[in-house]
C-alpha cells in the first residue's frame, strides 16, 4: 500500500464507477425486457402490431384471412388469445393464452401466426418438439 | 506527484481492453429467422452465421418447397400424386430424391413387418382427419380399403427410377417421412455453407447444427400430450447437439367433435392392420436420431407398435434413441437418453 500511487486510486475509482454503470444498466434493461408486443402474421406479412401494458383495454381483432376465413383474436395485459376461427380443426383456439416473448399460436388452414415479441427471458428451453 | 504518464497508460490499457471485450460479443456470427409455411406446417429456421445468412435460409426453403412439390399427395403434379394416380396402370418416372425417399420408406416398412406402411393412403383419405370433411367412417368402408394398404405391392426399378402400385385404387403417403427427409436436407445445406449452429423446427420436427453459440446443448422440450389437461406445455427437456428429435403422438391432430362427444380420439396415425386410428397404449413417442428422416420413420413405427414392441424395435434397428409415455403417463426411455432426458412434467413417472 505504501507505493500506491494517485493514478492507481483513479483506476480503483474509476472501475469502481464503470461496474456501478453497468449494474445498474442490466437492471434496468431487465425491466425493459417486460415490454411485450403481439405480432399478427397472414401468409408471412405482418398484419397489426399491438403493444402489451399493464391495464390495457381488451382489445378483439378480427384477422381476415380470405375466402371467408377468419381468426378472432383477443388481447389483454394477460396475453393473447385466438377467441374464433372459421378453421376446420380449431388447433389455434386449443393452443390457449400465449403471454410470453418468444411463443407463438400458428392456424395452418388460414396460414396465421400470432407470436409475442419482446426479451425472452430465462426460458429453460429452446423449443418444443410435437 | 501525480504520474500522468502512468495514468495515460492506465486508461489506454482500460479503453483497449473494454473496446476488445465489447468486440468479442459481436465478431462473427448473428441470430437470422426464416418462417415459411411448407409441408402442410408451419416452419421456423434459427442459424447462426455471418451476413449472407439470409441467403442461406432463402436457398433451404426453395429446397423444402421443392421436396413439397415432389413429394405431397395434394399437389396434382407431384411424383407422388402421379404414381396414385397411375396405381394398377404404368410405373411412373419420379425426381432421385422421390425414389430415395420412398426406398427408405419401405425399407422401415419392411423392418417394421408392415407397421409402418406407406401404402396407407386410401385410409388415411377415408378418415379426412386433416382434411376439409373428417368423419368416422363405418366398419365395412375401412374393410373394403384394406386388401389396398401393403407395401410390398409397390415394385420400385431402380434403373428406371420408377414407381409402380400394382393395384387400381392404391395409394401412397409420406407424410410420415418427407418432412424427415427435409430436415435432412435443411442441415445439409446450412452445413455445406459453414453453418456450425442452428435450430429447425419443422411442424415440431427438430434438429439442431452443432451446440448453441454460447457453447452449451440445445434443450429441446418434449410436448406434454396432455398439455390442456396438465397447463405445462412440455414435459421433458432433452439435451442435444447436432441431432434431431421428432415426434408423434395422439393429441395433434384428431377429431375434436368426436372427442367431445364420446371421449374417443381419432387420431392422424393409422395402424395399416386394421385402419383405425393406433391404439397400443401410448399417447406420444419422440425419436432422438442423427438422420431426420430415420427419426421421423421411427416415430411412427414405435407409435404404432407400442412402448414394448417399440422399444425392443429400436433395439432392433439400431437407427435411433426414443421415449415412450403411455395413457398412464408412465415414461419409457432407451437408455442411451437417460443422461440427456430430464421428466420435467410432475404428473410423469419413469417407468421400471
Amino acid at each position: 500500500m505504501k507505493n500506491l500511487k494517485i493514478g492507481d486510486i483513479l483506476i480503483y475509482i474509476l472501475l469502481g464507477l464503470f461496474a456501478l454503470v453497468g449494474f445498474i444498466g442490466m437492471k434496468s434493461m431487465a425491466t425493459m425486457g417486460g415490454r411485450r408486443t403481439v405480432v399478427v402474421l397472414l401468409d408471412g406479412r405482418e398484419i397489426e402490431r399491438v403493444p402489451i401494458s399493464s391495464n390495457m383495454e381488451a382489445r378483439e381483432i378480427y384477422i381476415d384471412a380470405g375466402y371467408g376465413n377468419y381468426n378472432i383474436l383477443n388481447i389483454t395485459d394477460e396475453g393473447a388469445k385466438i377467441v374464433k376461427a372459421s378453421c376446420s380443426d380449431g388447433l389455434c383456439m386449443r393452443q390457449g393464452r400465449i403471454d410470453n416473448p418468444g411463443q407463438s399460436i400458428v392456424c395452418l388452414p388460414n396460414k396465421v401466426v400470432v407470436k409475442i415479441l419482446g426479451e425472452e427471458g430465462d426460458s429453460p428451453i429452446d423449443d418444443v418438439t410435437y | 506527484m501525480i504520474d500522468l504518464k502512468l495514468f495515460k497508460k492506465y486508461i489506454l490499457m482500460f479503453l483497449v481492453i473494454s473496446i476488445g471485450l465489447l468486440g468479442c460479443s459481436q465478431i462473427g456470427t448473428k441470430e437470422y429467422k426464416k418462417s415459411i409455411f411448407a409441408l402442410n406446417t408451419y416452419i421456423t429456421l434459427t442459424a447462426y452465421g455471418g451476413k449472407n445468412t439470409p441467403d442461406i435460409l432463402d436457398e433451404v426453403t426453395e429446397r423444402i418447397v421443392e421436396i413439397e412439390n415432389r413429394m405431397s399427395t395434394e399437389i396434382a403434379t407431384s411424383d407422388v400424386a402421379l404414381i396414385n394416380k397411375n396405381a394398377g396402370k404404368v410405373p411412373v418416372e419420379v425426381h432421385d430424391d422421390t425414389f430415395y425417399v420412398i426406398e427408405r420408406a419401405l425399407w422401415y416398412c419392411d423392418m417394421s413387418d408392415g407397421a409402418f406402411d406407406i401404402t396407407i393412403y386410401p385410409i388415411v383419405k377415408l378418415w379426412d382427419i386433416t382434411g376439409d370433411n373428417p368423419r368416422v367412417p363405418d366398419k365395412e368402408e375401412i374393410e373394403a380399403l384394406l386388401p389396398l394398404v401393403d407395401y410390398r405391392q409397390v415394385i420400385l426399378d431402380r434403373d428406371e427410377k420408377t414407381v409402380f402400385l400394382s393395384k387400381a385404387g392404391m395409394g401412397i403417403d409420406l407424410g410420415a417421412i418427407a418432412k424427415g427427409y427435409a430436415t435432412d436436407e435443411a442441415v445439409r445445406i446450412l452445413k455445406e455453407n459453414g453453418i456450425e449452429h442452428a435450430l429447425l423446427n419443422l411442424g415440431g420436427n427438430i434438429a439442431v447444427i452443432g451446440d448453441k453459440p454460447d457453447g452449451t446443448p440445445w434443450r429441446i422440450g418434449v410436448r406434454d400430450p396432455r398439455e390442456e389437461e396438465t397447463g405445462e406445455e412440455y414435459m421433458a427437456i432433452a439435451e442435444l447437439q447436432d441431432t434431431s428429435i421428432v415426434s408423434s403422438g395422439d393429441y395433434e391432430r384428431f377429431l375434436k367433435a368426436e372427442y367431445e362427444k364420446t371421449g374417443v380420439r381419432y387420431h392422424h396415425i393409422f395402424d395399416p392392420r386394421t385402419g383405425y386410428p393406433a391404439d397400443v397404449g401410448l399417447m406420444a413417442t419422440s425419436i432422438v436420431a442423427d438422420h431426420s428422416i430415420d427419426a421421423d420413420a421411427l416415430s411412427t413405427c414405435v407409435f404404432i407398435m407400442g412402448a414394448d414392441r417399440g422399444m425392443d424395435f429400436l433395439a432392433k434397428v439400431q437407427k435411433g434413441n426414443g421415449i415412450c409415455i403411455d395413457k398412464d403417463k408412465y415414461v419409457y426411455i432407451s437408455s442411451k437418453l437417460e443422461d440427456i432426458i430430464e421428466i420435467t412434467g410432475g404428473e410423469y413417472r419413469l417407468s421400471k
